[in-house]
């Protein structure tokens, strides 16, 4: 249903233009879900935002983002706004940030009802209460003419995913929606949209860099680093071999996932403006030999799993 | 360990101060802590772990003499934060410093990080003269990494680095006693490990204690040697991390860590509710409980076990 291939992302700084995308390719079919995971910087929410057409002014693209036989990316501005919000969702990391302070919760959710459906104001704000159900933020507890500085930043984080499926979106894009989140909330946040994914047959693209949260919640994985795909393939085929370093140094800097300590990656992304002619990774890898430094390794493999790597690890 | 403990809470009660329903009623009280009581040794570490709503954050504000409490004592060495007066206060201030959770909002963006760093050196140490100042802050950049920064400003660091600005002001004044609130959970993971093992190294360089407040079990079990376990303003379960985490004994510290997510583990299991109100009687986490009896809706449960490893169930 989502089909983007070979995207790639131009942005001015100080007016030179930065390659921040390249090479971009995921498939996500009706009721999939796939996990982008990496580091700040390495593209996972510019690739939400291009999907969303929301890049920012002066942005430059290449490749296409197909959705359901639209070119997203040649798509005029009045088409994407038919699509957000009615068939694309998208919950943001900033719970805080991402609802209006002087609007009640439950005119939130009734939003794009009225805008996208044309619901009536009562049959948008019948609708709303139960999708605030849906998610738990049911009477007597939580009532939709409450405002948000009055519920804790789960409740928060749970009327913002109420209003993206508010019109049932066949896509959900959540970019962190969880790392705000405690553990058990988290955990109830990220059921709920497995339970929708599998009921609603919504797809669903979650940007997290808690690779823990992606094992557990996607069937795809996708690890970005410098705006490329470094490895990909289904979560089981990727994690029992992750065969990137920048894979493996993911893991070890985990503190859910580590046996030992955590160990930091050393070293940081470089920036996208003095990228490395080779493997971007190469100055950060431990296994960096002379053509990584020359070449930029090409992602290669089968659809079960792909890595762009000229020497992977082996299976675990 | 010394014999009085550098940090020491005794029965500290805290009520937040509600807004009244109507003109003439009397302000509606809401109690977040409960009787609290911890130990921090000199040189050791406590986390404190627990959901939004359990009272760690108002716990942090009020060990750091930020907020009063309603009753209850926080000594720091001995001596009772809350029976200092000003000058007092200042002088203890100087032994305890606080980190706190979002290094955006923590640093001042229009003061250059040198000035930044030398604040608590002018605030609590007005004696200072200016070329030793300036030394100790040249110090303490280098002993996290950014040497020869002073003269930046907050918005040309990225978040780990601003985190380590605020640990270096943290540090500046040599306290014995650092508080710090979710100091990483705003980090990418990989900068998290950077953080958290700069945080190990300076403890053990300084002999520093911590008291690290976290909702990120994996966090915590990797820097503190003991936690405490907060539910709804008490402490539920208290002792050694390893023990804790290997053999938790209340279903709460159960289900915490049960939500926590796991790399290539099984779906978490749904974790119960959050949002209902505690019972007056007995245990406050009866209600989500899966084991209760009916001794636990009559009976509070007090901390008691074997040895240092203790925890406030019926059943444990």
């Amino acid at each position: 249903m989502l089909t983007v291939s070979d995207l790639s992302v131009t942005l001015p700084m100080a007016g030179v233009p930065v390659p921040v995308l390249s090479g971009v390719s995921l498939t996500l079919p009706r009721g999939g879900s796939v996990g982008l995971v990496g580091e700040s910087g390495s593209g996972k929410s510019m690739t939400a935002l291009a999907v969303m057409g929301l890049l920012p002014p002066g942005a430059r693209t290449g490749g296409q983002i197909g959705f359901d036989g639209h070119d997203l990316l040649a798509a005029p501005e009045a088409a994407l706004c038919a699509l957000r919000g009615r068939r694309i969702g998208m919950v943001f990391q900033e719970p805080m940030t991402a609802l209006d302070p002087l609007m009640r919760i439950g005119a939130q959710v009734a939003e794009p009802l009225r805008r996208h459906l044309g619901l009536s104001r009562a049959a948008a704000a019948a609708r709303a209460a139960a999708l605030l159900a849906r998610v738990g933020l049911a009477p007597p507890r939580v009532t939709p003419d409450l405002y948000p500085h009055q519920l804790s930043g789960g409740q928060r984080q749970r009327v913002v995913i109420a209003a993206a499926l508010a019109c049932g979106p066949d896509l959900l894009i959540a970019d962190e929606p969880t790392t705000a989140l405690d553990v058990t909330v988290q955990a109830q946040v990220l059921d709920l949209l497995a339970a929708l994914t599998a009921e609603a047959g919504m797809a669903l693209l979650l940007i997290t860099h808690d690779l823990a949260v992606v094992s557990e919640t996607v069937e795809q994985v996708l690890v970005m680093y410098a705006g490329r795909v470094v490895e990909s393939g289904s979560t089981a085929a990727v994690f029992a071999r992750m065969a990137h370093p920048y894979t493996r140094a993911l893991f070890a800097a985990s503190p859910h996932a580590a046996v030992g300590d955590p160990a930091p990656i050393p070293g940081v992304m470089p920036d996208p403006r003095a990228r490395p002619p080779g493997c971007a990774f190469a100055p950060r890898c431990a296994r960096a030999g002379g053509e990584c430094t020359r070449t930029v390794p090409p992602l290669l493999g089968t659809d079960a799993h792909r890595v762009a790597c000229f020497h992977p690890h082996a299976a675990r | 360990m010394t014999e009085t403990p550098l940090l020491e809470v005794t029965g500290l009660v805290r009520d937040y101060i509600l807004i009244r329903p109507h003109p003439f009623a009397a302000a509606p009280r809401r109690r977040v802590l409960h009787g609290i009581d911890l130990l921090v040794p000199e040189g050791g570490s406590l986390g404190i772990v627990g959901e939004s709503g359990s009272g760690k954050s108002t716990l942090a504000r009020t060990v750091l003499a930020l907020e009063p409490p309603q009753g209850g004592q926080v000594r720091l060495a001995g001596q009772d934060l809350f029976a200092l007066g000003r000058a007092g206060l200042r002088a203890a201030r100087r032994r305890m410093q606080a980190v706190f959770q979002d290094p955006y909002g923590s640093l001042d963006p229009r003061h250059p990080v040198g000035r930044i760093v030398a604040e608590p050196i002018v605030a609590l140490e007005p004696g200072t003269g200016a070329a030793e100042r300036r030394a100790r802050v040249a110090a303490m950049l280098e002993d996290v990494g950014l040497a020869g920064m002073a003269g930046k400003y907050p918005h040309e660091f990225s978040g780990g680095q601003r985190q380590r600005i605020a640990i270096a002001r943290a540090l500046v004044t040599r306290p014995a006693l650092v508080v710090a609130d979710e100091p990483v959970s705003a980090l990418d993971v990989s900068v998290q490990a950077q953080v958290l093992a700069l945080m190990r190294e300076l403890r053990a360089r300084h002999g520093l204690a911590w008291l690290f407040i976290s909702h990120d079990l994996g966090v915590v079990r990797w820097i503190t040697a003991r936690v405490a376990v907060l539910y709804r303003g008490r402490v539920v379960e208290e002792g050694p991390t390893a023990s804790v985490f290997d053999a938790p004994r209340h279903p709460y510290t159960q289900a915490l860590l049960a939500a926590m997510p796991r790399i290539g583990g099984q779906r978490r299991r749904a974790a119960p509710p959050v949002d209902a109100d505690p019972p007056a009687a007995g245990c406050a986490y009866a209600p989500r409980c899966p084991r209760a009896i009916a001794r636990c809706t009559a009976e509070r449960p007090v901390l008691d076990g074997d040895g240092s490893h203790r925890a406030a169930c019926h059943l444990a």
